[in-house]
């Protein structure tokens, strides 16, 4: 059985790296699958990446960095 | 000793502890031995033309050996004669004038049926009216009782026409057979209710006889569906009364009934916005002398928690109830099983292997003896494997540091519509 954390720390991983090298949310779509994550980058390439995140914890990840970006 | 006077809407009584509307008030013998025995009210057995009950009447659910864990009627209102309930009513006053006497009425919803009986029960000294609109079999096929009760429209005009001649307070008791209690609620606020009670009982059948294919209870080879009521119910009722304490347009005293049996029932309810307390079930299964432990466990309670008098309780969780939305989704709280205390029952295994997270593992320490270990980073802290846990102390559920700032569903929405593709 896969540990349903580790599915979790898989997807962190994603959007940690994207983050990372600067890259910024700037639009979320649910589905019936998760959440689709589209991340955009001023200068990179490419400038944009999607990720679609599954898992309930990545997707409270996600979604608590950008409540606290609004209310820090 | 603590202050446990209280005051519902004016209705004044030695403690917060009433008896419902139901068999043990249902004659003046029995309310003053209630009396007698310390409870500080009675909602007497309502009053209206008097009925004609069936024989075999009451059913009762035992749970693992727990007798009474729920219970079924299908009695109706008093079959007594009006003026003989008055007079015991008169009289019962006359021996105990500090106590709480409370006539609970049911008549058809007419308003001349409302001023008439309003009237005679209120020249013989009752300290406040009852009006029943939750009575859910037998006198609601009749138009009265819960199918008056389900009525937002009724409950309003029946309240209103009862104010229209009462000079003592009113309380509604409410019906727990609806989707929304307060919505009734509302609509007796609207009515000028001075106090709602809630609940009556639920619309329930007991059973049926593996042997005679009979319902229990049969009356003579037939049953109809019946009320529930007993400990089975508290949960239903407190967040009946919850869901009222905390509703803004809902500003009137709330007596709290369903499955209130200990001082600890009483505090819970109490604590939920209920100013006091009504008791059937637990009278009918143990007697009126219940009320001596109840009496004395909440008064330790409150000099235990400091507290003078029991009116400082009324209210006080009631901010801690919200929606669903408000709770916090990065609050973490996980299993964490006390080895030492374990009796390797593995029953939480079992629970969370075939029905939860899968996150309690079974292991063998090098000596050889078996273990069960939880994996945190699995364990959703559904609590699940502590409900099922037979030994005390065996698992507790401890709280994790936030990883993560709080954050409620609310509060993710709002952020995230901002976020949405167009
Ligand atoms: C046998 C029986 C008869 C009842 N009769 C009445 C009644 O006449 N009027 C009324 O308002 N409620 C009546 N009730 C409902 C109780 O007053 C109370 O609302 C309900 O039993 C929930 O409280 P409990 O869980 O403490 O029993 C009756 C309940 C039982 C069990």
């Amino acid at each position: 059985m896969t540990a349903s954390w580790q599915l979790y720390v898989n997807e962190k991983e994603k959007i940690d790296a994207l983050l990372h090298r600067g890259y910024v949310i700037c639009e979320v779509t649910e589905s019936l699958e998760g959440a689709t994550v589209i991340f955009s980058h001023p200068t990179a390439t490419p400038i944009q990446e999607v990720l679609t995140v599954e898992t309930a914890d990545a997707r409270k990840y996600f979604s608590s960095l950008l409540v606290h970006s609004v209310t820090k | 000793m603590a202050d446990l006077r209280t005051n519902l809407a004016g209705i004044t009584s030695p403690n917060p502890f009433w008896l419902a509307s139901a068999p043990p008030t249902n004659s003046g013998y029995q309310v003053q031995r209630a009396f007698e025995a310390g409870w500080g009210g009675a909602v007497w057995k309502t009053l209206g033309e008097p009925i004609i009950n069936t024989s075999a009447r009451f059913a009762a659910i035992s749970f693992q050996g727990k007798k009474v864990a729920g219970f079924n009627n299908i009695e109706l209102i008093t079959d007594r004669p009006l003026d003989v309930n008055l007079k015991e009513i008169y009289e019962t006053k006359k021996r105990f004038p500090h106590h709480a006497i409370i006539a609970s009425l049911m008549v058809e919803p007419k308003q001349e049926k409302w001023h008439e009986i309003v009237k005679r029960v209120e020249d013989v000294g009752v300290d406040g009216l009852e009006l029943n609109f939750g009575c859910p079999h037998g006198m609601a096929e009749r138009g009265m009782g819960a199918a008056s009760g389900q009525q937002p429209d009724l409950v309003q005009a029946q309240t209103t026409w009862a104010k229209e001649v009462a000079k003592t307070p009113v309380i509604v008791k409410l019906t727990p057979n609806i989707t929304d209690i307060t919505v009734t609620a509302r609509a007796a606020v609207n009515g000028g209710a001075d106090a709602i009670s809630m609940i009556n009982t639920i619309n329930s059948l007991m059973g049926v006889d593996l042997d005679s294919w009979q319902t229990v209870p049969s009356v003579a080879g037939k049953g109809a569906h019946g009320g529930y009521c007993g400990p089975a119910v508290k949960p239903i009722a407190l967040n009946m009364v919850a869901e009222c304490a905390r509703h803004p347009a809902i500003a009137v005293p709330i007596s709290g009934i369903g499955g209130v049996g200990t001082w600890q029932d009483a505090v819970e309810f109490m604590l939920m916005g209920a100013t006091g307390v009504q008791v059937c079930t637990a009278a009918m299964h143990h007697g009126f002398s219940i009320v001596e432990d109840m009496i004395d466990g909440l008064n330790n309670y409150l000099e235990e928690k400091g507290l003078a008098s029991v009116s400082e309780l009324i209210g006080k969780s009631v901010a801690n109830y919200s929606e669903w939305g408000n709770l916090d989704l990065n609050y973490r709280t996980v299993a964490s099983i006390n080895t030492d205390v374990c009796i390797h029952c593995n029953k939480c295994h079992i629970a969370c292997e075939d029905t939860s997270h899968q996150c309690i593992e079974r292991k063998i320490a090098l000596d050889g003896t078996p273990f069960l270990h939880v994996r945190e980073e699995d364990c959703v802290g559904c609590n699940l494997c502590s409900i099922v846990c037979p030994e005390p102390g065996a698992i507790d559920m401890i709280t994790l540091p936030y990883e993560q700032p709080p954050m409620t569903w609310n509060e993710r929405q709002t952020v995230l519509a901002t976020y949405k593709g167009k």
